[in-house]
């Protein structure tokens, strides 16, 4: 390719070549009207070139920051609307709700059969935790779960038990209806609870929750040849002919579960054995005694008994227990049982 | 210090669009482009050196490439300038192998002189006088029309495609002398029927005015030798 050298300056010359191209090229001592054939050019077409990937690299880059933007306005409406931020437990109603940012239900979750028959057709997504903490409460009331008078535990993960607090503040919701006692507390009581039932033995249990008879390794557990009647004295008189009672309404998880101490909210771990009780039947709450042995619970009852050398468990019925898991004091206590030698 | 910064900023993005601005701004800065170059070459550098020229094209490129975001102008010329020396010597490196026309031997003869010359030097001075005059009508004319030369090369098309299609418009009033002759007399491109006869875009037309301007300068009567160096161009519009 021949070039024209068509103007001279300082630091470069103007060249036109043979396709009537106009270029710019180093001056390396030209004269206007030379021909020559390879000058030092400036990058031909790099502007361009460089404009155009300017311009690639411009809207690759706008696109990703539209999609980044649209990724975190994505994850910041997940995090506030759908994200768990917090756990409430009912314990009296066996109920876990997941609770969102905004302190609307997202998640009603049943800690065993019989939450799962409180919240059963009922929905609770995108509802205040207190109005659906209040309703669940009625619910299972209205079920024959929960019972006028009782102390309902509240467990709140986040640790903000202030907010529960209104709800006893309220005249006209279910809990002052029937007149029942709010107790709210944080998660790691429950958790502390929850371990303490799984070390401690089973002192009381409540009606209301599901019990667990004890299978100790080591327990004689008196072989009862027959249930002994509510109030009744064993048939052999003796004090350690009870066997671990348990109740047919009552869970069955392990068979070694140790019992627990009863405390006075009466909140009786799932995994409680249920121990002789006072004779203390209240009048509110005749249904936890008469409870049809194949009640909710029973679904986790074993179908056959851990020991089958022992006497079977007497039903929960038999075991006069108070709401508020008061054992019966005619009934010896469970744990002199646990050591006593086999009876035959 | 800033305002020293400051000013040498203004004078650049003046000598964009200026081609006296620039020559006046690479001027100034004559002993700044040589002691750069020295410190690529290592050696002192003479005004009459290649190298020297290089370097100075080099603050040239770097006056129409700088913007305020690269920083600081002299910091980037001085890289400007390193980068096409290096450049230069690897080219020059490739071209090692070949004897200079121009290395005298031991009588002072230069090679190129003992080479028996077909050529008519006599003719090509003639030629050469006749181009530069040339040269001079048509920039002379290009200034009625606001158009210099260096304006002409930046606004002349860099691609393969835009290149083709300011051919076809020029083709087409070649081929249309009333087009030419209109232009002549109006001062101004006919960029409407131009693209309407030729058939290509308008737009690619008006962006290319100035590169215009001097083609169709070219055309018009006078400009024969530079017509002859791009009658292929003239000749086969319609490339395929």
């Amino acid at each position: 390719m021949k070039y024209i050298v068509m103007e001279c300056h300082k630091g470069y010359a103007v060249l036109m070549d043979e396709e009537s191209r106009f270029v710019t090229a180093a001056n390396l001592g030209y004269n206007v009207g030379d021909t020559i054939s390879d000058p030092v050019l400036m990058s031909s077409g790099s502007d361009d070139n460089s404009r155009r990937k300017i311009m690639i690299t411009a809207k690759f880059v706008s696109i990703a920051a539209c999609l980044m933007l649209l990724i975190g306005s994505g994850y910041l409406y997940y995090s506030s609307n759908y994200k768990t931020y917090s756990t409430v437990i009912i314990s009296e109603a066996d109920v876990k709700m997941s609770i969102n940012k905004k302190g609307k239900v997202i998640k009603l979750e049943s800690c065993n059969q019989r939450g799962e028959e409180i919240i059963k057709d009922y929905n609770a997504k995108g509802k205040d935790q207190l109005t659906a903490a209040n309703e669940i409460i009625e619910l299972g009331i209205a079920k024959g779960y929960l019972s006028d008078g009782e102390t309902v535990s509240l467990y709140v993960s986040d640790g903000d038990t202030d907010k529960f607090d209104e709800i006893s503040d309220d005249s006209d919701n279910n809990i002052n209806k029937h007149n029942l006692k709010v107790s709210v507390h944080s998660m790691n009581e429950y958790d502390d609870r929850q371990s303490a039932t799984v070390t401690n033995p089973v002192t009381a249990a409540a009606p209301s929750a599901p019990a667990v008879p004890e299978t100790p390794p080591a327990a004689p557990a008196a072989p009862q040849p027959a249930e002994p009647p509510h109030g009744a004295p064993l048939p052999d008189g003796s004090d350690k002919a009870v066997v671990p009672p348990t109740a047919p309404n009552a869970d069955v998880p392990a068979p070694a579960e140790p019992p627990v101490k009863p405390d006075d909210n009466n909140v009786t771990p799932p995994l409680s054995e249920p121990k002789p009780a006072e004779p203390v039947s209240p009048p509110n709450e005749p249904h936890h005694d008469t409870e049809p042995p194949s009640a909710p619970d029973k679904i986790n009852e074993p179908k056959h008994d851990k020991q089958p050398d022992k006497e079977p468990i007497p039903k929960r019925s038999e075991i006069n227990i108070t709401p508020n898991g008061i054992l019966n004091k005619e009934l010896p206590h469970p744990e002199a049982n646990i050591k006593a030698p086999n009876i035959p | 210090m800033e305002s020293d910064a400051k000013q040498i900023i203004s004078r650049v993005y003046k000598a964009k669009n200026d081609s006296h601005a620039a020559d006046d701004l690479i001027e100034s800065y004559l002993p700044f482009i040589r002691s750069e170059a020295a410190k690529v070459l290592k050696r002192p550098v003479d005004q009459s050196d290649d190298e020297m020229s290089i370097a100075m094209f080099a603050f040239y490129e770097a006056i129409k490439n700088y913007s305020r975001l690269r920083g600081s102008f002299l910091k980037f010329a001085a890289l400007q300038i390193k980068n096409r020396l290096i450049d230069y010597f690897r080219k020059e490196k490739r071209n090692r192998g070949h004897i200079s026309l121009d290395e005298a031997d031991d009588d002072d003869n230069s090679l190129i002189d003992s080479i028996s010359d077909e050529h008519d030097d006599y003719r090509e001075n003639e030629i050469r006088e006749a181009t530069q005059q040339e040269i001079a009508e048509l920039s002379a004319q290009m200034d009625d029309f606001g158009v210099s030369m260096s304006d002409v090369a930046d606004n002349s098309p860099k691609q393969r495609r835009t290149l083709e299609i300011c051919q076809k418009a020029i083709y087409y009033a070649r081929n249309n002398p009333d087009i030419l002759e209109d232009f002549l007399r109006t001062k101004k491109v006919p960029l409407a029927r131009l693209s309407e006869g030729a058939g290509v875009e308008r737009k690619t037309l008006e962006r290319h005015r100035r590169y215009l301007v001097a083609v169709l300068l070219i055309c018009t009567n006078g400009y024969e030798i530079m017509r002859g160096h791009i009658m292929q161009v003239l000749k086969g519009g319609e490339r395929s």
